[in-house]
């Protein structure tokens, strides 16, 4: 070893020591504070379930709805029936040979829904489930709509007697519907035979209720800007903007402890885009109608290969509600078997009922009117189309939780 | 390194390990009942939303709560400071965590393994200059099982042949880190990727996973094989080294520490630094 005459031998050694040793803490602390960091961000997607999409009890009714079997599985089935905002406003009485349906009152969507049209429309869906689960099971049921009147919120008293099982294809897709809020398949209609087959769905015996289809280019291209508008008013409302927020839940502790509303999960978007929503903080009222407006804008109505509405001949009509739900659900069961995507969209209906509501001017009201032929009224309103994505489970209460006591 | 034990440290060890051992078994015994039983008595598990997941979480705290009040048990005399660290942590981290996941089930066990935690980390006293050296020594390494126990964390969070990815990857992390095999960088680095990207590759929308992947194998890396680099042995002896043997006796020991390649280094940054004859 050479050394300078002046400098201690160990002086270069030293000096590398010393700056090797700050580099290495400054490394250190750099690592604690990624260390850190990522901890947090880990614990952040843990708490918000975002590796557990579609787990946990809020979502097991999908895989054992059956459980219990007998009159608990009729109403196992019917829990897994769309409603308005997820909101299951349900009740089931069960008994030896009938099932007594009831609307939660305590679960309506407010404003947006102001004169319970939509409620009903879930209930008739909920009905059709129960209906198509006990002829499957070999039981025969006689339904009765409003048997007290519509003024009661006992909606409907399903009797069952044994008979022979008839299963059939709509009710071997109960478990795998599900609303469908991503994009479709852009310029991919479909086909005509398929929404013929979709209008042999209605009932014969119940001709107050029927389909319409919006399926040309120029037709649907109108009703998707009235769609947007619709959002738009909605948005700008400050009542019904209150009364949807208060169905979205943002909260994996909420959504398994509630099991209903609309989930980031079902609200159609990417997966990182899902997963971004529940690790940052929860978004605004303000925040979620603008991304809701997106949505609306730029993904559901520009690829809609149809729209569906129901019509009834008295869309106030609560037993047309009911009936009108029954036949949504039969052609959301049928488009699930077809590989079809289905979304229901109301935005309009909900406008036009809120104008009545507040005594305003029928802008919604009367623009709705030249899609449906004369003499009916639309009811609720879906797009469908071939999916681009597979849509996600959302939330589900337990049968013990809708039976009335 | 640890001064022997007093007596009364060796009673309170002796204390603690039946403590722990007796908290562990009942800590195993509530975790298994949440698993089975969990459904049909919510509130004496704090009715807890998913009772299998937590059920199962608590076994494995249990477990680990167990096996350090049997490490404490086994241990020699000369307990060393950053080992019973280890010990204390074993006991009290599951004791406190489990208080989250299995609701009154936990008060008896929870309270056992808080007190034999206590206990054990009352032989702690004046041995903090030493865990604080050897944390120092270790410290990449640390930051790497902390990684690694996330990434864990996590894979267990996820469902199905993802998660159990997630928790294979980590295991084979946590194994890496703590055998420190003595091969090359490179081989290394490609053990840590095959150990991480699958997971993160498979839940690469979940943001955490690819971050968490990338800083396992940084980090991870540098765990595994710093230990190995001249810097870390001087340092490692440097730390070994007695503090009367300072100067002209200390740089004896730093080229004791350093290998062939860093002496000669070192040798042609000071001919460089020389004046030229």
């Amino acid at each position: 070893m050479i050394h300078h005459d002046d400098e201690p031998a160990n002086a270069g050694t030293e000096e590398t020591m010393s700056r090797r040793n700050f580099l290495r803490r400054a490394g250190l602390g750099l690592g604690a504070v990624a260390v850190l960091g990522s901890g947090v961000l880990s614990y952040r997607a843990y708490d918000q379930g975002v590796l557990a999409t579609g787990e946990g009890p809020a979502y097991a009714p999908w895989s054992d709805w059956r459980d219990g079997g007998g009159m608990r599985q009729l109403i196992g089935a019917a829990t897994l029936a769309p409603s308005p905002h997820n909101a299951q406003a349900w009740l089931f009485g069960l008994h030896a040979r009938h099932i007594d349906v009831f609307a939660d009152l305590a679960r309506t969507t407010g404003a947006i829904d102001p004169f319970l049209r939509e409620l009903h429309v879930g209930l008739g869906a909920a009905i059709e489930n129960l209906v198509l689960e006990a002829r499957s099971l070999g039981l025969v049921p006689d339904v009765e709509l409003v048997p007290f009147g519509s003024r009661s919120n006992h909606v409907a008293r399903v009797v069952l007697t044994p008979g022979t099982r008839r299963p059939s294809d709509l009710r071997a897709q109960i478990p795998r519907r599900h609303t469908n809020r991503y994009a479709y398949v852009v310029d991919k209609d479909v086909p005509t035979a398929a929404l013929a087959r979709m209008g042999e769905l209605v009932d014969p015996t119940v001709p107050e209720v029927s389909i319409v289809w919006v399926d040309r280019a120029r037709q649907r291209a109108e009703l998707g800007e009235l769609l947007v508008d619709a959002t738009e008013a909605i948005v700008a409302d400050e009542a019904q903007s209150a009364s949807d927020y208060r169905w979205f839940r943002q909260s994996w502790d909420e959504i398994q402890r509630r099991r209903d509303g609309i989930t980031v999960d079902a609200a159609g978007v990417s997966d990182l885009t899902s997963s971004l929503a529940k690790i940052l903080p929860a978004q605004s009222q303000r925040a979620t109608g603008e991304s809701w407006l997106t949505s609306t804008r730029d993904k559901h109505t520009r690829t809609a290969a149809a729209y569906g509405i129901v019509v009834a001949r008295d869309a106030t009509d609560v037993r047309q509600q009911l009936e009108g739900g029954r036949l949504l659900q039969r052609i959301h069961l049928w488009t699930t078997g077809q590989d079809l995507a289905l979304h229901h969209m109301n935005q309009i209906t909900e406008r036009a009922d809120r104008e009545i509501q507040l005594g305003s001017a029928p802008r919604f009201g009367d623009a709705f009117t030249r899609f449906v032929p004369s003499g009916w009224q639309p009811l609720c309103t879906f797009r469908c189309g071939f999916p681009t994505e597979q849509p996600k489970l959302s939330p589900r209460r337990a049968v013990e939780e809708v039976i009335a006591r | 390194m640890s001064s022997q034990p007093t007596e009364r440290t060796r009673t309170f060890d002796r204390l603690a390990a039946n403590l722990g051992r007796v908290g562990g078994v009942l800590g195993l015994v509530a975790g298994i009942v949440e698993v089975t039983a969990g459904s049909s008595i919510r509130p004496w598990i704090g009715n807890k939303n998913d009772p299998t997941r937590l059920g199962i979480v608590t076994v494995v705290l249990a477990a680990i709560a167990l096996a350090s009040a049997g490490a404490l048990a086994a241990s020699d005399r000369s307990l060393r400071p950053s080992r019973r660290l280890g010990i204390v942590a074993g006991m009290l981290l599951p004791a406190l965590v489990c208080f989250t996941t299995v609701g009154r089930l936990w008060y008896v066990p929870g309270a056992l393994l808080v007190a034999a935690g206590v206990l054990a980390a009352s032989g702690l006293r004046g041995e903090l200059r030493g865990i604080a050296r050897e944390i120092d020594h270790d410290a990449t390494r640390i930051l790497a099982i902390t990684l690694a126990v996330i990434y864990l964390a996590l894979g267990l969070t996820a469902f199905g042949s993802t998660g159990l990815i997630g928790v294979v990857g980590a295991l084979v992390v946590a194994g890496l880190l703590v055998v420190r095999p003595r091969v090359d960088t490179p081989v290394t680095v490609a053990l840590l990727l095959t150990a991480t990207v699958p997971f993160a590759v498979t839940t690469w929308w979940s943001i955490v996973t690819p971050i968490l992947a990338v800083l396992i194998v940084i980090i991870g890396s540098a765990a595994v094989t710093c230990v190995r680099t001249p810097g870390a042995a001087v340092e490692a002896q440097r730390s070994r080294a007695p503090r009367a043997r300072t100067g002209v006796g200390a740089e004896s020991v730093l080229r004791g520490g350093l290998g062939a390649t860093e002496t000669h280094h070192a040798a042609l940054g000071t001919r460089e630094m020389g004046k030229p004859k």
